[in-house]
């Protein structure tokens, strides 16, 4: 009897084990379809909202700079939870940036520190390009 | 530093000495050629205090959430004899106002009023109480 019980419970914990498993496959496998799914959505959104900033910072048009800015912050933060922990660290610093340059309340400053802007965009550019290859990268292995 | 009040001024200021007369501007042919996009393929110049300026419509592709799309603005310049670009103008609202005023000055719609009108332009007033 004390056997019989023995064999039971084992068997309960190995397919709950197993049901677990399964669930987490599918899950894991779920998410790299959505993911895989997203990606392009948001490097198409990423990449002609930093051309949007680049054309009006170009042309000193403070009010369309802050507007790709609004437009790139909230794209990030959707971007945000389909990153890995490294990633997400990119992003976070990306949108910090972001949060710095939408503070300055004076267009005149905005204007006149055009050159940081420039800087924060290139390297803004450059962290997009880098966090899509980790999501390409990511996809396979998820 | 560019100064944005000190240059919504400039071109409220610009906007205003062309609806008066006091500068004059003119379509120019070969400058459309180092632009891009231009509407019309109309530049306007003019000399202010003794810089040329330049005033154009050009359209360019913005990005929006749901995609590309087409957008036009107003760019104003210093520019060299030779038509190159010395120093853009910062965006502002009356950049609209000044290229209206000028479309409208350079087209005769004033004298196309009067002749049109021959009593003469009615009154503010008599417009109200009509």
């Amino acid at each position: 009897m004390d056997v019989f019980n023995f064999i039971a419970g084992l068997s309960s914990v190995v397919g709950l084990v197993i049901t677990v498993r399964v669930w987490w496959s599918v899950r894991t496998i779920a998410e790299g379809y959505s993911r895989q799914a997203l990606l392009p959505q948001f490097q198409r959104r990423l990449r002609g909202f930093t051309k949007n900033l680049k054309i009006h910072e170009q042309g000193k048009n403070a009010a369309e700079i802050r507007k790709a800015l609004v437009l790139c912050r909230g794209t990030l933060q959707d971007l945000v939870p389909h990153l890995g922990r490294h990633g997400k660290n990119r992003a976070l610093h990306v949108m910090g940036a972001i949060e710095q340059v939408l503070s300055l309340e004076d267009n005149s400053a905005l204007w006149g520190q055009s050159g940081v802007i420039i800087a924060e965009m290139e390297g803004l550019n450059n962290t997009l390009v880098v966090l899509t290859n980790e999501m390409k990268w990511r996809v396979p292995n998820a | 530093m560019p100064n944005e009040q000190a240059w919504t001024r400039v071109q409220e200021e610009l906007a205003k000495r062309t609806e008066s007369g006091t500068v004059m501007w003119s379509t120019n042919q070969f400058l459309p050629s180092i632009r891009k996009n231009v509407v019309g393929d109309v530049i306007y110049s003019a000399a202010v205090n003794g810089r040329m300026v330049v005033v154009y419509e050009y359209s360019y592709t913005a990005y929006d959430v749901d995609g590309p799309t087409e957008e036009n603005d107003v760019a104003i310049e210093f520019v060299d004899n030779m038509g190159n670009l010395q120093w853009q103008w910062p965006k502002l609202p009356y950049r609209w106002q000044l290229l209206d005023a000028i479309r409208y000055t350079l087209c005769g719609a004033n004298d196309f009023l009067k002749t049109f009108l021959p009593q003469g332009l009615p009154s503010p007033q008599s417009v109200q109480g009509a």
